[in-house]
């Protein structure tokens, strides 16, 4: 069995895409998001009395006119992970002035990203016999797990077990705090309750795979720059100052159980495999941005367990 | 939270992890500095000899300028890929991965080559030269020997070897606390240069006697018996030979573009990379400026010709003629000798740690791709840092570092052809990036155009004059030391096994089930 692993492709339809694509690319049974599903940036379009419409996209002014200008700068900015919404100069200033009016846009757009991507997945997944596993992270609102669990055709593993024929998988959405109020982050103590909550229906120790998202504490795919009261990186002479920033619980339950396989995600910057005690560990990393996808290829044998893990970046 | 979240103009963002502020123009500056080596300018300046009538001021002005549009190209691609491991991911996706690999094996090769070198340079263009110049103004016999033993080989190997092995333990026991010691070494780096540029000062506008110091320690008459051996010093400008001299200041300032991979996810174009390089490249270009003049004008073009062409032996000072021992001399205080030269030692000590963590860091990304044994990628549970990438940068360090100090087969600056290779990959990328990658380059936020042109790809060709030139003058250029056959030999050693490694490991990994091709193919996107 060839399981496919990738995390934090933060709303880049590139990436979706590119995802759906990898059971026939990669010969993948079973295809697995880690969670960070959803998008940071909601980037305006924004129609003017006169003269085109204008749109900041990475940082440089972008003019388009017509519809197909339009249709094809929303495609630009979807597939760098960002919502591209259409407004007046009005529309611009009112959600600039009002953070309620501001979270109600970010719902909609993401509820409804997810609801497009679900619907491509059921398009181009049912009949196939690839398994199709997504959960939301820490930074996806709690409204997608609801259209998740309306679909036949994509499975949300997150707090639960879901038996992939002689291996199960567990997975955990939820992480420890960051320097962000993210909708899911929770104390470490409330992370391990969960996560024990989550463990108590596996069957074999030795043949699951803990897709939690976040990784554990100082194990090497925690890496991540040291930032400042400001949210900015702390610098050195030999560039950014680095820390571990993963969970005591998810390392304390891997040590514990010592499952065949810990897949991981939300340290961007932090990819690579590890193991911990008998447990392989792997962070695949994320270049959402620039729509490159990466994950990690996984090969299991229902006798010997895991065989290969190896680091993909399409 | 005490932070507003971070957020671009004219984009809204919602809370959500990961969003940090792009690094400050400030911390690429002083991430810049440490690349750029300062203490280099001793033999920078040593070497002016070999190139009569050449301006060292306005070599290093051209240099700076050509650096800086080489180190834009770096920056604007590091806001197209960021996070991603610097010219290693962005050749590999713009050119080929085998590029991006050969690329980054030449650079973090040379880099771990100059981790040897610099902490031989320590002992002779630092210790020795600072013991020797007390020892004079002293009188004291002991320094004196002091100062012989730093410059002798034994004395550059245990030097250098203690270095290493205290820069590899701090690397190895976590970074924090060797950053803390870097960052107050930085001030202290700082003043201790602003000290040597006002003593300079000080003695342009003659409140300090340079020529009369000399004497009274050398003996009566030295000062205008080297002069007058380096009438050349004093030739008409010479704008060939200027040009020629660039390479000495290119070997330290260009290195300031070692920031491409501080970006982050409020992504468009980098000011705190472009700024920040730029600026690196400009302040530490104007401290070489100013210390080549202040030199010039304190010591004498004519006495630094004859004083660097001199022989050891007929010297007429038991120190080396370095502008470090002159600045001492023309100071006549040991406790200013003591304070002038700390910007010389802490550069280059602060270098071995900058060699060393860049060629650490690569061999652990080599490590996770597969591209070298995935042993270098074990990191130390305990101190979280690649063990056995440091084992092996600390011990080929080692061996540059006995080469170096007991034999005589190194020559000063080989190592510069490998690393101009990876310059001009870098250069190339520019030029090809928005062609090869259109559809990347027209969504990027590096779309500016100039006149039709992308501004990469300008910047890139001028990018490319200076490196290839640079290129072309170390295979030919005797008095820089690199057209050696072993240097030469060297280089395409690297390059070229570079080459085969990737490919036999390509080979290697393929027959035990692993095809590394997948690593940078792109899937489809329908």
């Amino acid at each position: 069995m060839r399981l496919y692993f990738c995390s934090d492709i933060h709303a880049s339809e590139a990436c979706w895409r590119k995802f759906l694509a990898c059971g026939a690319f990669y010969k993948a049974d079973v295809l697995i998001v880690g969670g960070d599903i959803t998008g940071k940036f909601v980037v305006p379009i924004v129609r003017h009395a006169k003269g085109p419409a204008t749109a900041m996209f990475l940082g440089l002014e972008r003019r388009v006119e017509t519809a197909d200008e339009i249709a094809r700068l929303m495609r630009q900015i979807a597939d760098a992970g960002q919502y591209g919404a259409l407004m007046s100069e009005e529309e611009v200033e009112a959600h600039a002035r009002d953070p309620a009016l501001l979270d109600r846009l970010f719902r909609r757009l993401i509820v409804g990203r997810v609801a497009e991507w679900i619907e491509l997945a059921e398009t181009r997944l049912r009949g196939t016999g690839i398994r199709c596993l997504v959960s939301g992270a820490n930074d996806d609102f709690f409204e997608i797990d609801e259209a998740l669990a309306g679909s036949d055709v994509v499975e949300d593993p997150n707090g639960r077990v879901v038996d992939l024929g002689g291996v199960e998988i567990v997975g955990m959405g939820y992480g420890n705090p960051t320097p962000w109020p993210c909708p899911r982050d929770v104390s470490e103590e409330e992370l391990a309750q969960r996560i024990a909550a989550a463990l108590a229906g596996v069957q074999r120790m030795d043949r699951a795979i803990f897709s939690f998202h976040v990784p554990p504490f100082r194990s090497g795919l925690d890496e991540a720059p040291k930032l400042d009261e400001n949210l900015r990186m702390v610098m050195t002479g030999a560039g950014p100052e680095i820390i571990p920033v993963g969970s005591t619980a998810v390392r304390e339950a891997i040590e514990r159980h010592q499952p065949m396989l810990g897949l991981h995600g939300h340290i961007h910057e932090s990819k690579g495999i590890r193991t911990i005690g008998t447990t392989t560990i792997v962070n695949p990393g994320s270049e959402y941005g620039e729509g490159i996808l990466d994950g990690a290829l996984v090969d299991l044998d229902p006798r010997k367990g895991l065989t290969k893990v190896q680091l993909v970046s399409g | 939270m005490s932070a507003q979240m971070p957020s671009s103009r004219g984009v809204f963002t919602r809370a959500s992890s990961g969003l940090v502020r792009q690094v400050g123009v400030g911390d690429v500056v002083f991430y810049g500095w440490g690349q750029i080596t300062l203490g280099f300018i001793i033999f920078t300046i040593a070497a002016w000899q070999f190139y009569p009538g050449a301006s060292m001021e306005w070599a290093t002005i051209a240099v700076t300028l050509g650096g800086i549009a080489l180190g834009i190209v770096y920056a604007l691609m590091s806001s197209v890929y960021p996070r991603s491991g610097g010219e290693y991911v962005f050749l590999s996706r713009i050119l080929h991965p085998a590029v991006g690999f050969v690329a980054s094996v030449s650079f973090a090769f040379w880099e771990t080559f100059y981790t040897g070198i610099v902490a031989a340079f320590l002992s002779i263009f630092g210790f020795s030269p600072l013991f020797g110049t007390l020892a004079l103004q002293t009188g004291n016999k002991t320094l004196a020997d002091i100062g012989t033993w730093f410059g002798s080989p034994m004395g550059i190997f245990v030097t250098g070897a203690v270095t290493i092995l205290v820069v590899a333990l701090f690397v190895h026991r976590g970074l924090g606390r060797y950053f803390r010691i870097q960052r107050w070494g930085m001030w202290v780096v700082a003043a201790s240069l602003v000290v040597t540029l006002l003593v300079l000062l000080v003695a342009a506008l003659g409140g300090l006697d340079f020529k009369g110091n000399f004497d009274a320690l050398a003996g009566a008459g030295s000062y205008d018996k080297l002069a007058a051996a380096g009438a050349s010093g004093n030739a008409p400008f010479d704008l060939g030979q200027t040009i020629q001299f660039m390479i000495w200041p290119a070997f330290s300032i260009w290195f300031a573009v070692a920031s491409v991979s501080l970006s982050g996810e409020v992504k468009n174009v980098q000011r705190g990379q472009l700024w920040g390089i730029s600026l690196a490249m400009l302040t530490m270009g104007a401290a070489s400026v100013g210390l080549m003049f202040f030199s010039r004008v304190v010591f004498g073009s004519a006495f630094l010709v004859g004083a660097s062409a001199t022989p050891a032996a007929q010297f007429p000072l038991p120190a080396p003629p370095y502008i470090n021992v002159f600045a001492g001399i023309a100071g006549g205080n040991p406790l200013l000798t003591l304070l002038m030269s700390l910007w010389v030692l802490g550069t280059m000590i602060f270098d071995v740690g900058a060699t060393m963590i860049y060629a650490t860091r690569a061999m652990l990304a080599w490590g996770v791709d597969g591209t070298a044994p995935t042993k270098l990628a074990d990191v130390s549970e305990r101190y979280h840092s690649p063990t056995w990438a440091i084992i092996v940068a600390t011990t080929v360090a080692l061996i540059w570092l006995a080469l170096y100090a007991f034999t005589s087969l190194l020559a000063i600056l080989s190592g510069f052809i490998g690393l101009a290779v990876t310059f001009i990959l870098v250069a190339l990328g520019g030029v090809a990036f928005p062609y090869v990658k259109r559809r990347v380059f027209d969504s990027s936020a590096v779309a500016f155009r100039v006149a039709g042109m992308p501004l990469i790809a300008i910047l890139g060709v001028i990018s490319l004059v200076f490196t290839v030139y640079v290129f072309y003058r170390l295979f030919i250029d005797s008095a820089f030391g690199s057209n050696q056959p072993l240097p030469i030999a060297m280089s395409f050693i690297v390059v070229g096994g570079a080459v085969l490694w990737f490919y036999g490991i390509r080979w290697y990994r393929a027959r035990h089930g692993v095809d590394l091709d997948a690593r940078f193919r792109e899937i489809p996107v329908e």
